[in-house]
């Protein structure tokens, strides 16, 4: 278990140091907005591997932070719980995951982007290691009433990687949520609706996770 | 005698301006009597100077000539040696005028000298006022001139109609005139009558007592005040609401966003159908875009027209309550129009 968050907290901090090293002299004039919060999801996952499927629920916490420099922004999210089989014989598992993501906003509201996605799942004292690099995009819609804004966001993978068990061959998700900003202020509550879908090939596995995240935030957008 | 010829040519002057027939008569006749006084014929002059004295009606002697021609005939009835119908005649002469004085280039001093110890017997008195004019009570006063024969006690005061005192304006000794002022107010600060009286009251030598009263309308003048700025008209103000076009965006959005959250498990991944919950989330964005297009579809304010007419509205009731300060403070100042009536001598008592 400990070796799986390390790995995910690598990734995204080596992640994060680029960015901010590639971008820090051409921004460096300008205002950093920060934005950081708490979450809390409650997800279901299905495992699939060798055939056989396992149905899990459980509840990950989490952190995220975002930093952005004129039309770029850098998102990091972490977050890790245990998940529950849902048959009394099933092993349920510990789920490890983080995600950096490089962000650049052409268009009001939307930002397209990219970056690792690192999942560590921890079932019988073994290690699963996910890390996948996914390219999307990500639309936050003007006030759809005072203070509430829609978001949706999709994702695809377009390399990885998978240590114990096969070989990486897709990957895709996404989310649609509703924010709130009261007072359209530096406070931010935000309920997703997030699914995706890791696969190996020859359909050797998959793992899909589909929940519901609530995040409380403060800070500037 | 160069005295005695001017007041011979002022009867004259009388004659030819007074009324043709009968006034000419009474003017002829003091002529004619003042000629046998300067021959020293006093008994025509006498017979001559009442027979002027006592024409009546359009003809009989201007007011002017009276004080003059009881001069003379006291003077006469002096050389007569009828010194009662003396005292009468110069009596008379003071009736006529309390401020009249013989001459005494005219006559001579025993004449003067019978007149003055005449005059010191007699009270009359002679009220002046303004024939109309307006005082702002508390600012102005009002001026009574009150002459007299001789030195004699006057009280002077304002009366209603029941001649209850108003107001005592002077008591005392009067020489020969008195000023006395009204200051427009009546008694205990009540509403002064429509009419009052002034009334002169002298103490005779033998006790009795003369009243001269003259009456004096008194109306109070409505303030000048000011008027109110009219209300503000449409014109003067501006739109504090525009109509404002139909909310697409976040109705289209809220659509948007909720269909992305339904279908999104279809899109991912075709081994699961997806939570039913996410039909919530996908429902609040939906109705988030619903409320966003009705909200934004309504009228909206504007604020600049808004605070624009607020200070147009504050301004008009700041002049507005100006207004009504100053015509408040007009109205607090009350104006008297007091125009004089007519005088009266009463009989003495």
């Amino acid at each position: 278990m400990t070796v799986g968050r390390g790995t995910v907290v690598r990734a995204i901090l080596v992640t994060a140091a680029c960015v901010a090293g590639g971008t820090a002299p051409a921004f460096a004039l300008q205002t950093v907005r920060l934005w950081g919060g708490g979450s809390v999801a409650v997800v279901g996952a299905v495992s699939e591997s060798s055939g056989e499927i396992t149905d899990l629920s459980g509840t990950l916490l989490g952190v995220a932070g975002r930093a952005a420099v004129g039309p770029l922004a850098l998102h990091v999210r972490y977050a890790e719980g245990d998940l529950d089989p849902a048959n009394d014989d099933g092993v349920g598992q510990r789920h490890i995951e983080g995600v950096a993501l490089l962000g650049v906003t052409p268009l009001a509201g939307l930002e397209v982007g990219g970056g690792p996605r690192v999942r560590s799942i921890v079932r019988d004292e073994r290690t699963q290691r996910w890390v996948v690099w996914q390219v999307g995009g990500r639309y936050e819609s003007p006030a759809l009433a005072p203070w509430v804004r829609g978001v949706v966001q999709g994702w695809i993978a377009v390399g990885g990687d998978v240590s114990n068990g096969g070989e990486f061959t897709s990957g895709r998700g996404g989310a649609a949520g509703i924010l709130v900003r009261p007072g359209d202020g530096p406070l931010e509550i935000r309920v997703d609706y997030t699914i995706d879908e890791l696969r190996l090939g020859e359909d050797a596995g998959r793992e899909t996770m589909e929940g519901f995240t609530l995040t409380v935030g403060w800070g500037r957008q | 005698m160069t005295r005695l010829r001017a007041t011979a040519t002022a009867i004259a002057l009388a004659m030819a301006a007074g009324p043709p027939a009968n006034a000419q008569t009474a003017t002829d006749l003091l002529e004619r009597g003042v000629a046998s006084y300067s021959d020293l014929q006093y008994d025509p002059a006498a017979i001559l100077l009442r027979r002027a004295l006592d024409v009546r009606g359009p003809g009989a002697l201007p007011d002017t000539l009276l004080p003059e021609a009881n001069a003379y005939l006291g003077a006469v009835e002096h050389f007569r040696g009828r010194r009662r119908a003396a005292g009468v005649a110069f009596h008379a002469a003071l009736a006529a005028d309390v401020r009249f004085r013989p001459d005494t280039l005219v006559f001579p001093p025993a004449v003067t000298a019978a007149f003055d110890e005449a005059r010191r017997e007699t009270a009359f008195i002679r009220i002046s006022v303004p024939a109309d004019t307006t005082i702002q009570v508390g600012e102005d006063v009002y001026v009574v001139r009150v002459d007299a024969s001789a030195l004699h006690n006057v009280t002077v005061m304002l009366t209603d109609a029941a001649r209850s005192t108003i107001q005592t304006l002077h008591t005392g000794p009067i020489v020969d005139s008195l000023e006395v002022r009204w200051d427009g107010t009546g008694r205990d600060a009540a509403r002064l009558p429509d009419a009052v009286e002034l009334r002169v009251v002298s103490q005779l030598r033998g006790g009795g007592r003369r009243v001269v009263r003259q009456l004096l309308h008194v109306r109070v003048r409505p303030a000048d005040t000011l008027p109110f700025p009219p209300p503000l008209s449409q014109a003067e103000l501006r739109p504090e609401r525009e109509p404002a076009n139909p909310a697409v965006g976040p109705l289209v959005a809220g659509l948007v966003t909720g269909v992305g959250a339904a279908v999104l498990p279809t899109l991912v991944t075709d081994e699961r159908d997806g939570a039913t919950l996410r039909f919530a989330v996908g429902g609040a964005l939906g109705l988030a875009g619903v409320v966003g297009f009705l909200s934004g579809s309504r009228d909206r304010a504007i604020p600049e027209n808004v605070r624009a007419n607020t200070m147009a509205r504050d301004a008009w009731w700041r002049e507005r309550e100006a207004v009504r300060a100053e015509n408040a403070r007009r109205r607090a100042v009350q104006r008297l129009r007091i125009t004089a009536g007519e005088q009266v001598v009463e009989p003495d008592r």
